[in-house]
């Protein structure tokens, strides 16, 4: 039986090329049938020359570098202060109605709204760019983390203290292993709107980086390094995003939910 | 006689819950005395507040009133001499089998390494027929395997008590029956107190020392039964004859209470329209 569906399962892992393929197809469409104009659509096949020379001429790789810096620097602060918050306020009901009111409120700002403040405040360098990304991170990881310390299963608390754990190992011993699988897939939902908040506060002020790129590219009408870019962007994402499910993995081999895909 | 003393001694006990509406009467004026070393069931329909009273003696239920004591002292929170199953797995999927057996070693108080523990939990493991499981995560196992180790783990932590809260209740029957064996083997080895919250009949009459019947809803004592059965007792058990006689006793009595209380609950709910 589990043969037989993993086998299956084999068969269908590559489905996900296919709207890859679509998309290519619509392009080259567009491109030569429709013939839009390549100021506004460039030519696909020119793509690998100008990647080419984006990473030999133009060091994108340091304007990449800057960018990813960046992000994990101010994510990770995010991380560490959301993360204990987060499980506090789902496990005690006080905390919770102590703080859920502010960051609901903070959290409905739109996080572009803070970039002309921070850079009047702290100017246009790396840690402007971090407070934008951790103010994007930050609140809605609270929320996140908060919301998986309280799916935890209430009769585990009940078993756990029967068996004589006291109450700081209620939360060190139980909710925090049984949440963590929650948690960590936070992070990695939230790591991706770390890199929108990035890329827009890079496109309004920066001297690096690869939203800088972006807008760099757009003043000089270098239309076909703006489409690289953004596929070099989707590539990033795509590829965090695979480490991290296979992370996920790793940890968690008793998760049930991934165990039923 | 191992019968010395009591090992929980209920008054008048009440629980109240409260509620929007009108507030619930889950358990009143419960009286029953627990020897040590005997082995309790509470047996009743289901929804009949048999669950609140035991949930009372572990601690996790205040009383709304009445008097409950454990070896002489009254419950105020969760005793380390309690120990607890539950109907659903609470055993811990982040663990492997033997992680769990031994989490609760860890609170006892005797201050023991991690090797100690692990030696410990490996024995309550081979008590339930899991050794070739040790390792294995929680989610892998059965549902009957999933009950052992929470039995196991109940056990491993060396209660004075023992408190089953339908443990069986969601395993199918064929299971269910061989589970029974697996806790009769275990109930007949050891000299503890046990007190079991059963519906199923048979598992009383199997396993018990005394049958406390139960009401529906608010629960309170209907009758008491001596299990006559002699000591110790195996599936065999089942065969006797006075075994068919007292289950159709219970099971006759139990019905006219169910049928009566449905009667008059159709009934309310008829005026009250």
């Amino acid at each position: 039986m589990k043969e037989y569906e993993s086998h299956k399962n084999k068969r269908k892992r590559y489905w996900g090329i296919l709207p890859f393929v679509g998309v290519s197809f619509l392009w080259l469409f567009m491109e030569h049938v429709i013939k839009v104009p390549p100021i506004f659509l460039p030519p696909l096949e020119d793509m690998p020359i100008i990647l080419w020379h984006m990473f030999t001429q133009e060091n994108i790789l340091s304007d990449l570098g800057v960018s990813i810096y960046r992000v994990l620097l101010g994510f990770f602060i995010a991380v560490l202060i959301s993360t204990p918050l987060g499980i506090l306020m789902g496990y005690s009901k006080k905390m919770s109605r102590l703080f859920d009111p502010i960051i609901g409120f903070i959290r409905y700002m739109p996080v572009p709204v803070f970039i002309p403040l921070t850079i009047l405040w702290f100017g246009s360098g790396n840690s402007q760019k971090m407070i934008i990304i951790f103010l994007g991170a930050f609140f809605q990881l609270v929320l996140m983390v908060e919301d998986a310390a309280k799916s935890v299963r209430k009769d585990f608390y009940e078993a756990a203290t029967m068996l004589g754990a006291p109450k700081h190992d209620l939360v060190l011993r139980v909710l925090w292993p049984a949440a963590l699988p929650q948690i960590f897939d936070s992070y990695r939902i939230c790591i991706g709107w770390a890199w929108t908040y990035l890329v827009v506060a890079e496109i309004v002020g920066a001297t690096t980086g690869i939203g800088y790129y972006v807008i760099k590219a757009q003043r000089y009408l270098l239309v076909p390094q703006i489409f690289a870019a953004m596929v070099l962007i989707g590539l990033l994402g795509m590829f965090t995003d695979i480490f991290l499910t296979w992370i996920h993995k790793r940890l968690f081999p008793w998760d049930e939910k991934q165990e039923k895909e | 006689m191992k019968i010395q003393k009591q090992a929980v001694r209920i008054r008048k006990l009440v629980k109240i819950f409260p509620s929007h509406t009108e507030p619930v009467i889950a358990v009143q004026e419960f009286n029953i005395d627990i020897s040590k070393g005997e082995v309790a069931i509470i047996l009743g329909p289901s929804g009949c507040g048999k669950s609140t009273v035991i949930r009372m003696i572990a601690g996790l239920e205040k009383p709304t009133s009445g008097i409950l004591l454990v070896n002489d002292k009254s419950v105020e929170k969760p005793l380390l001499e309690c120990s607890m199953v539950f109907q659903s797995y609470t055993s811990f999927p982040w663990l492997s089998v033997i992680e769990n057996i031994a989490f609760g070693l860890r609170y006892t108080g005797k201050n023991s390494s991690l090797r100690e523990r692990k030696e410990k939990a490996k024995h309550y493991a081979k008590l339930v027929g899991l050794e070739e499981f040790e390792d294995n995560y929680i989610n892998t196992l059965s549902g009957g395997m999933k009950q052992r180790v929470a039995i196991a783990s109940a056990l491993a932590t060396d209660p004075e008590i023992l408190l089953m809260d339908e443990p069986f209740g969601a395993l199918d029957s064929q299971t269910r029956m061989v589970m029974q064996e697996h806790l009769l083997k275990i109930v007949e080895e050891t000299d503890k107190t046990v007190i079991l919250v059963t519906h199923d009949i048979e598992e009383a009459l199997l396993l018990g020392d005394r049958i406390y019947i139960c009401t529906a809803r608010p629960a309170r004592i209907l009758e008491e039964i001596d299990v006559p059965f002699p000591h110790p007792r195996t599936a065999k058990t089942r065969n006797l004859k006075g075994f068919f006689d007292l289950k159709h006793v219970i099971f006759n009595l139990l019905r006219d209470h169910v049928t009566a209380k449905e009667l008059e609950q159709a009934y309310l709910n008829r005026r009250s329209r």
